[in-house]
């Protein structure tokens, strides 16, 4: 059985040309009016691989300001609640004998990514402890709807809100406020040139989805997106065939991670270690060469894989590289953001690769950034980042797991032949005073032999919040919606 | 970080559980241990394992002292030693689908005991409370980089 793409919300499967994008976080408290909120934008919805406004739809809609976008996804409570309104029991779905048939980091409390359970699994202490996530007095188990709004302009922006809004309010829906931001939602925009606040280029890494399960080379198997079609190789909940496996057939764990990013830190890490890096930087600029060895692709997005003496005079995005010819990274460090998130090629413990027989887990990244941003080394107190929406089919198992490894590098045998190499992080992204972790940075440099570039790293990034939804199909979301 | 796991399963008292108690017992050196074994040795994970059965066939414990995080590689025991964890679950009540990697996950969890006292290396127990108390006399140093430094050893 093959999946369709046209019931899959688009938002996963597809990327918008808009620039302005806002998410908004709601509580339903009575769940048949929130019903009637959702009939009313449910049916715009977009579903399948070319929705209007996207770049995969071509030029059409290209011109011009898009018309707004919707999507929606649900946390488990907000799927209960709806569920129970539309009496779904006397069709297999009892919200309270749900047991087993979905993942417990989705449906249970203890297990949600605030809980101290999986706030200890995945190091969220100090500055990343749910404590100092969200805004004062946010409650994140009252996060039941989540409204992914794409809007072409300010103006429409503007208007889209206070529609959404007026009859949010008029349907008995809380929004969750942020006052952090202008809009007092998750809101941001696509900066100009997709540059974001550390100077790197945004959207170059993809995900290409082998839709006819046919194995191709350089496409993942889409059951590390969509739920509801298990395998021997991807045992996914639920493992029983039933009412739960049709409504969540289609559709994908949505993890809502909101990450402050102190642009003023990176910025003087770089220029304090200007002279370390000069050294070996060639032609290009140390600060320049650091920050890619740090990333593993030069601030233009081109991969130093397939670039490793300087950034081309034009960005390449290509993603055909891998790191078989490269395996003690000496030209993608083994503890540079991408090779972290997504080791593709270089081998992984036994332990992993048994876990993961189809290559390393992958994740479907959409999001945006957002406040202003900064130039400089002084930080002006101003909020800004990235609101990150990382889909795939199994939380713990794939999003949990990676946010693991970029806080303990212990994932691939190549660590062992590195001092303390199980006990590094991602360069630029991990919490530093984690308990026995190695925080300086490994940068192998030229000629061979050389001592490798030890530099001592901080939080560059912490987390502002973590929450888990489910974006069903576009048939189970009309469901939900009471249809 | 070195865990302690201390599976504890009540066994079901009834005349066909009591055999395939008794079976396993037999089979145990034959045809289970060498299957966990090589299991384990490969994951490079865990210290030390054992399986008992205490009382008067009253409960059986898998008890293990192994590194990483709680909720990591539990689906990889779940997929390297399925069919003997489907026999040693099969003696207590309540045995999930095996098959099932949130109903194993959720078992397990369940069906682990917290140690008296308290952790002093940090450690948090699966709800992510201080974890209870671990002797470690090599100051939870992992499996890798214990087989690591033998290996140096013997290379000397």
């Amino acid at each position: 059985m093959l999946p369709d793409p046209d019931n899959v919300q688009s938002l996963i499967i597809a990327r918008y040309r808009h620039r302005y994008r806002v998410v908004l976080l709601f509580q339903i408290s009575d769940p048949v009016a929130a019903q009637g909120f959702l009939r009313k934008w449910v049916p715009d919805v977009n579903g399948g691989l070319q929705p209007p406004s996207s770049y995969q739809a071509g030029l059409d809609g290209a011109a011009g300001t898009p018309d707004p976008v919707y999507h929606f996804a649900f946390s488990w409570r907000g799927i209960s609640k709806l569920l129970k309104a539309r009496r779904s029991e006397t069709q297999g779905l009892n919200p309270d004998a749900v047991a087993n048939h979905l993942e417990s980091f989705f449906t249970k409390e203890e297990n949600a990514p605030h809980s101290r359970s999986v706030a200890a699994s995945l190091d969220m202490k100090d500055v990343n402890a749910p404590e100092n996530w969200w805004a004062e007095d946010t409650d994140p188990a009252g996060f039941h709807i989540a409204l992914f709004c794409y809007f072409g302009d300010e103006a429409q922006k503007k208007q889209g809100l206070e529609n959404i809004r007026r009859e949010a309010t008029e349907s008995g829906l809380r929004e969750w406020q942020f006052p952090s931001f202008e809009d007092k939602a998750l809101s941001g925009k696509v900066p100009p040139g997709g540059i974001l606040h550390f100077g790197f280029r945004d959207g170059v890494s993809k995900v290409e989805i082998d839709w006819e399960d046919a194995d191709k080379p350089g496409k993942v198997n889409f059951r590390e997106l969509l739920l509801g079609y298990p395998s021997d190789q991807y045992p996914l909940s639920p493992a029983e065939p039933g009412p739960w496996r049709e409504f969540v057939r289609d559709g994908t764990y949505v993890n809502l991670a909101w990450l402050y990013q102190d642009v003023a830190t990176f910025n003087r890490f770089l220029r304090e270690n200007r002279g370390a890096a000069e050294p070996h930087s060639g032609a290009e600029d140390p600060e320049e060469w650091l920050a890619a060895k740090m990333m593993g692709r030069w601030r233009n997005g081109s991969a130093l894989a397939l670039h490793p003496e300087g950034k081309p005079a034009s960005n390449d995005t290509s993603n055909k590289f891998g790191y078989q010819n490269d395996a003690n990274g000496e030209t993608t460090p083994l503890f540079s953001h991408i090779r972290v998130c997504n080791p593709r090629d270089q081998g992984l413990t036994s332990v992993n690769e048994a876990r993961f027989p189809n290559g390393p887990p992958r994740l479907v990244r959409r999001g945006f950034s957002y406040g202003p941003p900064l130039q400089g080394e002084e930080d002006d107190g101003r909020d800004r980042g990235l609101v990150g929406v990382f889909a795939c089919s199994r939380i713990n198992e794939q999003f949990y797991t990676v946010v693991r490894w970029i806080q303990k590098t212990s994932f691939s045998d190549q660590f062992d032949s590195i001092k303390n190499g199980r006990k590094r992080q991602d360069m630029m992204f991990g919490f530093r005073k984690k308990h026995n972790a190695e925080t300086t940075t490994h940068i192998p440099v030229t000629p061979e032999g050389s001592v490798p570039l030890k530099l001592p790293l901080a939080d560059f990034i912490r987390y502002r919040g973590l929450a888990v939804f489910l974006a069903p199909s576009l048939k189970s979301l009309r469901y939900l919606a009471g249809d | 970080m070195t865990h302690p796991l201390t599976l504890t399963l009540k066994i079901k008292q009834d005349p066909e559980t009591l055999a395939a108690l008794e079976a396993l017992k037999e089979n145990f050196a034959e045809q289970i241990q060498p299957k966990i074994d090589e299991a384990l040795r490969a994951s490079k994970l865990v210290h030390f394992a054992r399986v008992a059965v205490i009382g008067d066939n009253d409960y059986i414990q898998v008890i293990t002292e192994y590194d990483g995080d709680h909720f990591e590689y539990t689906e990889f025991f779940r997929r390297a030693l399925t069919p003997i964890f489907a026999k040693i679950f099969s003696l207590a009540d309540g045995v999930p689908d095996v098959q099932d990697p949130t109903a194993f996950f959720e078992f397990s969890k369940n069906a682990n005991y917290r140690t008296l006292g308290l952790s002093a290396d940090g450690a948090n127990d699966m709800n992510g409370n201080q974890a209870g108390w671990l002797f470690s006399a090599y100051d939870h140093a992992e499996v890798r980089d214990i087989l690591g430094a033998l290996q140096a050893e013997a290379a000397e």
